[in-house]
């Protein structure tokens, strides 16, 4: 579904990526792991369009991506929750969420704006609160829950549980595990490696700003190897 | 004087109108500048702009009131040519080079006015309909005046619902708070920032034909009254209704009262209030991003 074809990316004159490739398919979960500063959010960050794709491909569904704008990735179908989770402050939850949905960018589907709230309960009692009056664990889901209302084809999220009460944690990785059972496409950007091979198919690993490691969530569970070399664990 | 009930009133009441002026002025200029993060000094210009077509208008409809609805339409194309011509491409350019560009515009602006109308002062009647005063404290207070803070005031709550009940407000207010986030979900950002900047051209468009009866019309007008606008918008803090309606309260009445009851420090005193506001609050009193 998303080829990342020997990609170069960064800021400005500084790159930071420097020929990473990795795949995920229809209906796996992805996750890449690696220490703080590799690149892990860039490589997000250049899927989006929101830095620029210097060298290499994307490619979405066999399209390529490289110099779509984020609104033109949206409309293809990807959604993204950042690492800081960007809710707007000056928007209620319940505006918020409308968001993706008055701009029309996703496509139809089943996520509305009911169905994010019994998935989110929590987020149904604070409605007409504002963006900025809201817990870390609430920002969280409220990011999800406005991502899914893209309806997307793959959702990309950046770090979901950096920040939170290990409850809060059990909560979000509940919530994931239920739409990876619905068969959505998730790739994911983790530091804390028991949430992330948990939840994931697949692991790569990043490290000096390329891939080092790749293979299944059971590989890298036993490879202490890598895991010492890569994550420092 | 001073006791007297009818001197504050008609001073409130100037203070008012200048300061409704203002806003119509700023909010275009502020809502830009929090969306956009484009510094647009030509903004001056695009009042001045709505002055002289408004004029031209008038004087060849024989009517205010055609001048008053499309010299707004006229200010608000020539703000698109603009925009499409040369701001587009300074959008990512650093602020010191969008200042040196619109800078340079208000005299490209001026030089165009010179040229077309002349170098000096022109006037448009007050309309007919208007052409009346209320009686207060022995004078009378012209209507026209009242109009224009009439007209501030629905212009302000039209604003406000746009803003704060609609969709189209929740998109801009998203864009204002994070342009990035707004555009992964599906926002063409560049879209939304060219209406945004062309509705704001025309209200400084608005502001110029309104302000043309009172004010003569001639070529510096602009640069003249955008050092106060700039003011306002940094008082009340970037790209929010709430704090562009507090600056231009703040810097209407002080500039009128100040005029009036310390003549000597009048000129002083905004800037002693933009000073004091950097100092003390340097994000402005009512900042879109907390």
């Amino acid at each position: 579904m998303l080829d990342l074809d020997d990609i170069h990316s960064g800021y400005g004159e500084t790159r930071i990526l420097h020929g990473v490739s990795l795949n995920v398919a229809v209906g796996e979960v992805v996750t890449i792991l690696g220490r703080n500063g590799v690149g892990k959010s860039t490589v997000l960050k250049t899927i989006m369009g929101l830095l620029p794709c210097l060298e290499g491909k994307i490619i979405f569904d066999g399209e390529q991506l490289n110099a779509a704008q984020p609104f033109e990735v949206a409309a293809r179908g990807i959604a993204y929750v950042p690492e800081t989770r960007d809710i707007f402050p000056s928007l209620s939850v319940l505006e918020n969420l409308e968001l993706p949905l008055s701009l029309k960018a996703g496509r139809q589907g089943e996520w509305t704006l009911e169905r994010v709230f019994s998935f989110f309960p929590h987020l149904a009692s604070r409605k007409q609160n504002g963006g900025a009056q809201l817990s870390g664990g609430e920002q969280q889901m409220l990011a999800i829950g406005r991502a899914l209302l893209l309806n997307p084809r793959l959702l990309i999220l950046d770090e979901p549980t950096e920040g939170l009460a290990p409850i809060i944690i059990r909560e979000i990785h509940d919530k994931l595990t239920e739409l990876k059972d619905e068969g959505l496409t998730i790739l994911l950007v983790e530091q804390n490696f028991g949430f992330a091979t948990s939840l994931a198919d697949r692991c790569y690993l990043l490290g000096k700003s390329v891939v080092q490691w790749s293979g299944s969530a059971e590989e890298i569970k036993k490879d202490k190897d890598a895991q010492h070399r890569w994550l420092g664990v | 004087m001073i006791t007297d009930y009818s001197f504050w009133t008609i001073q409130l009441l100037n203070g008012l109108q200048f300061s409704m002026l203002l806003f119509l002025l700023s909010v275009g200029l502020s809502i830009i500048f929090g969306l956009m993060n484009f510094v647009n000094l030509a903004h001056g210009s695009l009042y001045a702009l709505g002055a002289f077509t408004g004029y031209t208008f008038a004087k060849l409809l024989g009517s205010y009131w055609a001048a008053f609805f499309l010299a707004p339409v006229a200010v608000a194309l020539v703000g698109a040519i603009l925009y499409q011509l040369l701001i587009k491409r300074m959008r990512s350019a650093s602020p010191l080079n969008q200042v040196l560009v619109t800078f340079g515009l208000l005299f490209v602006f001026l030089d165009v006015f010179r040229f077309v109308w002349g170098d000096f002062t022109l006037g448009i009647d007050t309309p007919e309909l208007l052409n009346f005063g209320f009686a207060m404290g022995g004078q009378l207070y012209p209507a026209y005046r009242l109009f224009i803070i009439f007209l501030g005031l629905i212009i302000m709550a039209a604003l406000w619902l746009v803003l704060e009940r609609t969709n189209i407000g929740a998109m801009i207010r998203a864009g204002v708070d994070n342009g990035e986030m707004a555009a992964c979900l599906g926002m063409n950002v560049n879209k939304v920032f060219f209406s945004v900047f062309c509705v704001g051209c025309a209200l400084a468009g608005l502001a110029g034909v309104v302000a043309a009866p009172i004010f003569s019309v001639y070529p510096g007008m602009g640069i003249e009254l955008l050092v106060p606008t700039l003011i306002v918008v940094v008082i009340g803090g970037l790209g929010s209704l709430r704090g562009v309606i507090a600056g231009s309260m703040l810097v209407g009445m002080i500039q009128t009262f100040g005029q009036v009851l310390a003549p000597q420090v009048a000129s002083m005193l905004v800037y002693a209030l933009l000073a004091a506001t950097l100092i003390l609050r340097p994000q402005g009193l009512f900042p879109a991003r907390g």
